[in-house]
């Protein structure tokens, strides 16, 4: 299994993962990104970094990223493709916590809406096409939110009333758990 | 950990380097599987129902990840959000544990086709050994007592007509079965006819496989399996045997190594069995043969080969000094053994006892509850494997498990005095628990000069105890 990344270090662990947003935390630093082999860690002091503003403020392995995660506008892999490590959900405690958002959203009156399974989360239908809905966006009841795919199958995520989503709560492509809240929608009249 | 490339090593296939392990189980044994990961550097996730989100193992794992509802078919048989657990957390391999997914083919298959290492044997010899019938098969060509029995009944009918060349009474069994369930004894066909249709049923929600067969019964038989270890360069060893005879309802209670009061020649003869089976098997894990000693004659037979680590593993470790688990996540790593035969000795008396939360003077019903008070016994020559404490809730989707207490000792007697006195320290409120019923049958003069047979508790210890009550 070392045989292809002989030369590259091994990639990281979850603990390393942990160290190194601590001491991302501790620094003066407004955002960096990290590619290792296997895997790029992004994390901005104010929500996520743009992706187009993102020079790597710290960069210890020089290596370019290969393979590169899926991005955020990525969507179901091709199924050859192996789920690549969830990055954004090494956040601590990773049971519970969905990652926090860019801005504190008022979710005071809204409804969550749970996944179905664990697997990957996606926020389009596929590669390059648009997200099924964003921020903002009504929906009516039975709407189709997202996909959680359990290997190379995908489970819908449907609006359960009508309403408007207020906040998307899970990155596209991360491993979503089971009843892990992915969407809040705040009901119409609510 | 890292392969140490041996002599048989033939290729980049055989050596893997581990890094990250899903554990695919719950309870006592998630618990076991975290302990033997550490003392390996190797990371943990472990997966759980919502029901298990707070539990033991999900805080002692380095990350836990919820796959489902309570119900296991949903979660932890669940094949498919396992692995996505597994891919999406990074693991390069899973332990099965016992029970769950750990003899299902299709999963170890599965595991091994997404790039990950199965920490078991690898997926041929698990479908090999799963189907009872050809594990049987197996043996018989390999020169091993057998049991005299079936192939795969697929009507009433055929089940009768095999039966009454059998002679009854008969043991019903599941093809892909193991730890009691789907497999019962009858007396006679009326018997047979009325049990048939709910064993089939019960081995389909069990395994997934309703598919049945017949085996004769032995009236006075004792439980005696050989744990065997195997590696990827063909090497095999045994490490003793473990006498399993004290169950209820085909449930093990009470287990020790070595087995007692047994000749030298059986002895040497059951484990030199135990090893052919597994060489011909090609076994390159942990695994166990289960036979069948027939205390009238002192003979012998094949039963079944479990093709993963036993509940009662400790009372080899704590003869033998072998990690069981460890020498299984360094097998599936493609690690030669690191022990020959002669390596091998068996030193004291080990006596494991299971505490379920069950009601023996009800039957032993599985009571669900809340542990509210749990005090478990210590001491230099106790072990306690176990995911319960205080506020652990017993709950009707799993067994009843609540821990494993094991006594060393230099001698049987020693062992299971020391046996005794740790279930009396032990202290559980909030569900009913085996506790007293078991050092009962530990004390009972019956057990203590292995004068016992898998009937025992029912015949004897089960009614013995109640009375004192």
């Amino acid at each position: 299994m070392s045989a292809p990344e002989a030369d590259a270090p091994p990639s990281v662990t979850y603990r390393e993962v942990l160290e190194l947003l601590r001491t991302f935390e501790a620094s003066g630093w407004t955002g960096m990104t990290l590619d290792m082999p296997g895997m790029r860690i992004t994390a901005g002091r104010h929500g996520p970094p743009s992706a187009a503003a993102a020079p790597p403020a710290a960069a210890p392995s020089a290596t370019p990223a290969a393979p590169p995660v899926p991005s955020a506008s990525a969507a179901p892999a091709t199924p050859a493709a192996p789920v690549a490590p969830a990055v954004a959900s090494a956040t601590p405690p990773p049971a519970t916590s969905p990652p926090a958002p860019a801005t504190a959203v008022d979710t005071a009156g809204c409804v969550p809406v749970r996944s179905p399974a664990v697997g990957s989360f996606w926020v389009a239908p596929s590669p390059g096409s648009p997200p099924f809905v964003e921020a903002g966006q009504s929906v009516a009841e039975g709407d189709q939110l997202a996909i959680v795919e359990v290997m190379k199958l995908m489970n819908p995520v449907t609006a359960p009333q009508a309403g408007q989503v207020i906040q998307v709560c899970a990155a596209n492509a991360e491993l979503v758990e089971y009843e892990q809240v992915l969407f809040m929608i705040r009901p119409t009249g609510a | 950990m890292t392969a140490r490339p041996g002599p048989g090593t033939t290729g980049p296939e055989t050596a893997r380097t581990l890094r990250r392990v899903l554990i695919a189980n719950r309870g006592e044994i998630a618990v076991r599987v975290i302990r033997a990961c550490r003392q390996l550097g190797l990371e943990t996730v472990v997966v759980v129902s919502t029901a298990d989100r707070d539990g033991l193992p999900a805080r002692l794992a380095d990350r836990a990840i919820c796959i489902g509802p309570p119900p296991a078919t949903q979660s932890y048989l669940a094949i498919g959000s396992v692995l996505s657990a597994a891919l999406g957390t990074g693991c390069d391999a899973v332990h099965p544990g016992y029970g769950f997914l750990s003899e299902n083919p299709d999963f170890a298959a599965a595991c091994v086709d997404a790039g990950l290492v199965f920490v078991g044997p690898s997926p041929a010899v698990v479908a090999q050994a799963g189907d009872k019938a050809r594990a049987r098969e197996l043996a018989q060509a390999t020169g091993i007592p057998v049991l005299s029995g079936s192939p795969i009944l697929d009507s009433l009918e055929a089940a009768c007509a095999a039966a009454g060349r059998l002679g009854y009474p008969v043991l019903i069994k599941a093809a892909a079965g193991g730890g009691g369930r789907g497999m019962s004894v009858v007396e006679d066909q009326a018997g047979l006819r009325a049990r048939w249709s709910a064993a089939g049923s019960e081995a389909q929600s069990a395994f997934g496989d309703g598919r049945l067969y017949l085996e004769r019964f032995i009236r006075r038989a004792r439980h005696i399996e050989v744990q065997v270890l195997g590696d990827r360069h063909g090497s095999v060893v045994h490490l003793g045997e473990r006498d399993c005879t004290l169950q209820r309802r085909h449930q093990k209670v009470v287990e020790e190594s070595p087995a007692p009061d047994l000749a030298a020649g059986t002895r040497a003869a059951i484990r030199a069995s135990g090893v052919a089976f597994a060489q011909a098997l090609g076994l390159d894990s942990a695994g166990t043969v289960e036979f069948i000693y027939d205390t009238d004659t002192g003979e012998y037979a094949f039963l079944e080969f479990n093709a993963r680590i036993q509940v009662e593993h400790p009372v080899t470790e704590l003869v033998t000094g072998v990690d069981l688990v460890a020498s299984q996540f360094r097998s599936a790593a493609g690690e030669p053994l690191a022990l020959s035969q002669p390596d091998i000795t068996l030193t004291g008396h080990a006596i494991e006892a299971r505490i379920t939360a069950e009601d023996p003077g009800r039957g032993f019903i599985p009571t669900p509850g809340t542990v509210t008070t749990w005090i478990p016994p210590n001491g230099p020559d106790i072990r306690v494997d176990t995911s319960c404490e205080r506020g652990y809730v017993v709950s009707p989707y799993y067994d009843s498990l609540l821990a494993k207490i094991i006594a060393y000792g230099p001698d049987r007697d020693t062992a299971a005095d020391r046996l005794s006195a740790a279930l009396g320290q032990l202290q559980v409120a909030g569900v009913p628990t085996n506790t007293g019923f078991v050092r009962t049958a530990v004390d009972h003069p019956d057990f203590r000069a292995g004068q016992v047979s898998t009937d025992w508790i029912a015949a004897r210890g089960l009614p013995d105890y109640l009375e004192k009550l």
